[in-house]
């Protein structure tokens, strides 16, 4: 392929952090066309095609936990042991208090997947992502699920990264064994109101965009979706759509994003009854944004062409979101 | 100012379909006094002018933007009052208006500062030389192929191509002189047209027939490339091309590649509304076309209403067309599902732009604007994206009626032209709708022409409103309005699955008043009924009388097309014309010639399908029969030849005509 020599370029992050600052102070919903080499060059590897026979029930790969579920022949497996806390119903109190601290929905896990044709195509990673996976156990070799977790690290205003863990689960014996490790380096190409970022990086075959919500200061966070080359919802923190390069090809993805306000003018919500005296209501204005990124290669392009946009996907809504109040430490 | 053209332009002979060269225009019989070419009233390019184009679109508009010295000039083809209006941009105030003989469809600047304008009803495209107080003087005329509707530069500036509705071809003509260099056939209803960077092919929207047309322009011979408008799910589009790409590797009986073309076409949604175009600048080498893909539903069935129940039947689309490949990215017309968001509320989404009319890109921003009829809006998308449709940025809502859409290459504002109001729109941009915090928004401003020139009566202006009021739940509970079946007062040539059994919608303009009983089975004595069971069958609550009473004024007012001209061959027609009544064929027993070509009775011929509840069809009109294709209820005809050999011994007979009587007859019948 031609276009492997482009890939030669070093990334130019700093370009590109000034212009996606000048963008969003112009027009958030036009930022500037993105050139595709300037992104980084990152790749995120599918899982390996030859899956062992078993993990030992003693090894482990650091930064991912794996559960028994206490009611199914069930492995939980997520990076955030809090998450599994939660699914084993502790640790809600302190993300109720402190929201802003709560990093359960930071790791991105999604299964590997085979497909069938002639020849085999090789595996992928489901689309489908969640913090947690459930993952159930199967008869043979199939007890042993290749297990994709990434998070966005090293967040600045021009730059992020996605840190990935590739690793085999047992599901029998809830050992995991590392596949690799690896960071891709991310640009940010747009900003969305409500600090909603959107980062993209580049291999040979797809460019990776990255859409990534602020911390949530309530609980009423409702997930993005995707929709358009292939349909999901994300319940993490962030969502990423790989889109192929090809030319003469096109492909697009729409996320859907709930961005919040939290406004002070929430009704006063009378203390005691079911609610506890301890709770404070704030009142969320919410307004679902539709940020939609593509990549085509027509004829007359000398390199693929990376679209980036957002408009509002509806009219905006007012909840109302309630949260405990921390009483005041009190020195005996 | 108000200057008076006052005169016929004489038209020279029409030049048969396909003729290449040789046409000269004609000269206004009675020129302006003060023709700026030097009083000389020939057909040829301005060596100087006072007025100058505003950028560089290339294409024609209702609206474009030209400079005399330090003022600004908007000229709108006003197609109501018959006129073009000039009106200054910055002071924003009318300056002159110019009749003219016609309704101009479109109007466009030349390089040279003519002004050339499209007249739909004359067939004719006529020169124009501003002043530059905005008055116009007549420079010369040609006459084009019946209904031009659309025309464009080529990069050179050499070629002028002119699209023609009715008369179902491209034109291309000298820009300097407008002599007419050749004229191509194309499929039913073409509208918009622009030429690619290289000025080697001509790409052209249709109304109907989810198609573009892709045309070569330059020497002969100048071949049309057919491009499908199609499109459906992402993943049905997948599996479709992998099963298309496994056919192409082995060797399967013809019976497998059957079942994938009628699974495709079940699944795959049809283009319609193919009314606009415009030219992406950067990324260039792309062309965007506005369009909705409609999903008539299953032919074999029996829904409740007019379409599938359960999904939505019109959607809006903005397929991509690469200029190099001349095709359409499958991104660019894929169908995009949201019922994963729940149930489309119209009170939580934006209604889509249904009736897009007209479109412009603007490079800095690279926006695509759209005008779209019954929201009455100017919606912007990203017009570098392979599927633009699902990237709306934002969206204004403007005068009645947009038409055309002009970029202010100097300023960061659109100008728009709303024929329904006849009002010029002024919409900022640069003006951000992401906003997070309450910034004072920029105001839209509004230019109303005043009363100059005739207006429809009140009633018709009215009715045609609601005739193209989209997302009105009054009419249709999904948003569709009665153009969307109707394009243009005529049909969208789709076969649609209704309670009845299939249906074909039924061509309008110029053949509904006289025509009753109405529906395909001729259970409505009166419009009024007909119109209110529609509504009824598309969920809708319904319009007052007065409202009604308007809709039906629009509607038995609709002109028909204007003729083609005369028939090529007087002798084959009147051949054909005696075939249509003699007894041996039978045709003139129930297509009454002299009461509308039909007897308002209902027949079986023999053509029940499953899904029929009745074999007994009303007889149609056989006005307009010629652009009405494909025919019958079901649709199951793709043109008259079909039909008339079809047919034998169910609806009259022809197994004994000639072939060359046969061409005869369907002669004949393109001429009613």
């Amino acid at each position: 392929m031609k276009t492997i020599s482009a890939f030669a370029l070093a990334p130019l992050a700093v370009a590109l952090l000034t212009t996606a600052d000048r963008a969003a102070a112009a027009d958030a919903s036009a930022p500037p066309l993105v050139p595709f080499a300037s992104l980084p060059v990152a790749v995120v590897a599918p899982p390996p095609a030859k899956t062992p026979w078993g993990v030992g029930a003693g090894e482990r790969v650091p930064g991912l936990f794996v559960r028994k579920d206490d009611n199914s022949p069930t492995a939980m497996v997520s990076g955030s042991r809090l998450l599994l806390d939660q699914n084993s119903g502790k640790g809600f109190r302190r993300v109720l208090e402190e929201p802003e601290t709560d990093t359960t929905r930071d790791f991105c896990m999604s299964e590997g997947e085979r497909s069938f044709g002639e020849p085999t195509p090789p595996p992928t990673w489901g689309h489908t992502a969640n913090p947690m996976l459930g993952l159930f156990g199967r008869d043979g070799r199939e007890h042993v699920v290749a297990v994709h977790m990434e998070h966005v690290v090293d967040e600045t205003p021009s730059s992020a990264a996605l840190e990935i863990v590739d690793a085999w689960v047992d599901v029998s014996t809830r050992g995991a064994r590392l596949i690799r490790r690896s960071k891709v380096p991310l640009a940010r190409v747009a900003t969305a109101p409500g600090d909603i970022h959107v980062y993209a990086a580049r291999d040979e075959k797809e460019v990776h965009f990255v859409i990534v919500e602020p911390r949530r200061t309530v609980r009423s966070w409702s997930g993005i979706f995707q929709v358009g080359a292939e349909m999901s919802q994300s319940g993490c923190r962030h969502a990423r759509s790989s889109l192929p390069i090809e030319r003469g090809g096109a492909e697009a993805t729409t996320f859907i994003v709930n961005t919040e306000v939290v406004t002070n003018d929430a009704p006063v919500i009378p203390g005691g009854g079911a609610l506890g005296a301890d709770m404070k209501a704030e009142s969320v204005r919410s307004r679902p944004l539709r940020v939609h990124a593509s990549v085509s290669w027509a004829g007359a392009d000398a390199a693929p062409v990376l679209a980036v946009s957002m408009g509002w996907e509806a009219r905006d809504r007012t909840s109302t979101a309630f949260r405990p109040v921390k009483a005041p430490t009190t020195k005996r | 100012m108000r200057t008076k053209l006052g005169i016929a332009f004489m038209i020279c002979t029409v030049c048969a379909s396909g003729c290449a060269g040789g046409q000269a225009p004609s000269v206004a019989a009675s020129s302006p006094p003060a023709a700026p070419s030097g009083g000389a009233p020939t057909c040829a390019p301005l060596a100087k002018s006072s007025v100058v184009p505003l950028g560089t679109p290339r294409a024609g508009s209702t609206i474009v933007l030209a400079r005399a010295g330090q003022r600004r000039i908007a000229f709108v083809a006003d197609e109501d009052a018959r006129a073009v209006t000039a009106i200054d941009v910055d002071e924003k105030k009318e300056l002159a208006t110019t009749p003219l003989d016609g309704a101009p469809s479109q109007i466009m600047m030349t390089a040279d500062g003519r002004l050339l304008a499209l007249l739909r009803d004359r067939g004719s495209l006529l020169a124009l030389v501003p002043s530059g107080d905005g008055a116009l003087a007549a420079q010369c005329s040609v006459q084009t192929a019946s209904e031009p509707v659309a025309l464009a530069a080529a990069p050179d500036d050499r070629t002028v191509v002119v699209t023609s509705g009715w008369g179902r071809a491209l034109g291309a003509y000298d820009a300097g002189t407008l002599v007419r260099r050749y004229e191509v056939p194309l499929g039913r209803e073409p509208r918009a047209v622009v030429v690619s960077d290289d000025g080697t092919t001509a790409f052209v929207t249709h109304a109907v027939g989810s198609r573009m047309s892709a045309v070569t322009l330059g020497d002969a011979p100048h071949t049309v490339k057919v491009i499908a408008m199609r499109g459906a799910d992402p993943s049905i589009m997948r599996n479709m091309r992998e099963q298309r790409a496994l056919l192409g590797k082995q060797s399967t009986p013809p019976e497998f590649r059957e079942q994938l073309e009628k699974m495709e076409k079940r699944a795959f949604r049809s283009g319609c509304q193919g009314f606009a175009l415009a030219k992406s600048v950067a990324p260039a080498g792309r062309v965007l076309a506005p369009q909705v893909l409609v999903d008539p539903g299953d032919p074999e069935g029996r829904p409740e209403g007019y379409g599938d129940d359960h999904t939505e039947t019109e959607v809006s689309s903005i397929p991509v067309v690469d200029e190099r490949s001349q095709a359409a990215f499958d991104s660019s017309l894929a169908t995009v599902r949201t019922e994963i968001l729940g149930k489309r509320e119209a009170r939580d989404h934006r209604a889509d732009c249904l009736l897009p009319r007209a479109a412009a890109v603007d490079p800095r921003t690279h926006a695509l604007f759209v005008g779209c009829f019954g929201i009455d809006a100017i919606v912007a998308y990203d017009a570098a994206s392979a599927s633009p449709a699902t990237s709306e940025r934002r969206r204004w809502i403007v005068g009645a009626g947009p038409t055309g859409i002009a970029v202010d290459p100097e300023r960061p504002q659109l100008f728009v032209w709303s024929q329904f109001d006849r009002s010029m729109s002024i919409v900022p941009l640069g003006d951000p709708e992401l906003r997070e915090k309450d910034a004072p928004a920029q105001h839209l401003e509004k230019v109303a022409i005043v009363g100059k020139g005739q207006k429809l009566p009140t009633e018709i202006a009215l009715g045609r409103m609601i005739f193209h009021s989209a997302g009105d739940t009054r009419i249709a509970s999904d948003g569709r309005a009665c153009a969307s079946c109707h394009p243009d007062g005529r049909d969208d040539s789709l076969t649609w699955a209704t309670p009845e059994g299939p249906r074909r919608s039924i061509f309008l303009a110029g053949r509904v008043a006289a025509t009753p009983p109405y529906a395909w089975n001729g259970s409505s004595k009166t419009l009024h009924e007909h119109i209110g069971k529609t509504f009824d069958r598309l969920n809708g609550s319904g319009l007052r009388s007065l409202e009604l009473d308007a809709l039906v004024a629009y509607i038995t007012s609709l002109a028909p097309p204007p003729s083609t001209g005369a028939a090529s061959d007087r002798a084959i027609v009147q051949r054909g014309a005696s075939l249509f009544a003699s007894k041996e064929t039978g045709c003139a027993g129930c297509h009454v010639p002299g009461a509308g070509f039909t007897d308002g009775l209902p027949h079986d011929v023999t053509s029940k399908v499953n899904a029929d509840r009745t074999a007994r069809f009303d007889t149609p009109s056989l006005h307009l029969v010629g652009g009405t294709g494909p025919y019958f209820h079901d649709g199951r005809y793709a043109d008259l030849g079909a039909l008339l050999r079809g047919v034998d011994g169910t609806m009259g007979h022809t197994s004994h005509l000639t072939p060359t009587d046969l061409a005869a007859l369907e002669a004949y019948l393109r001429t009613l």
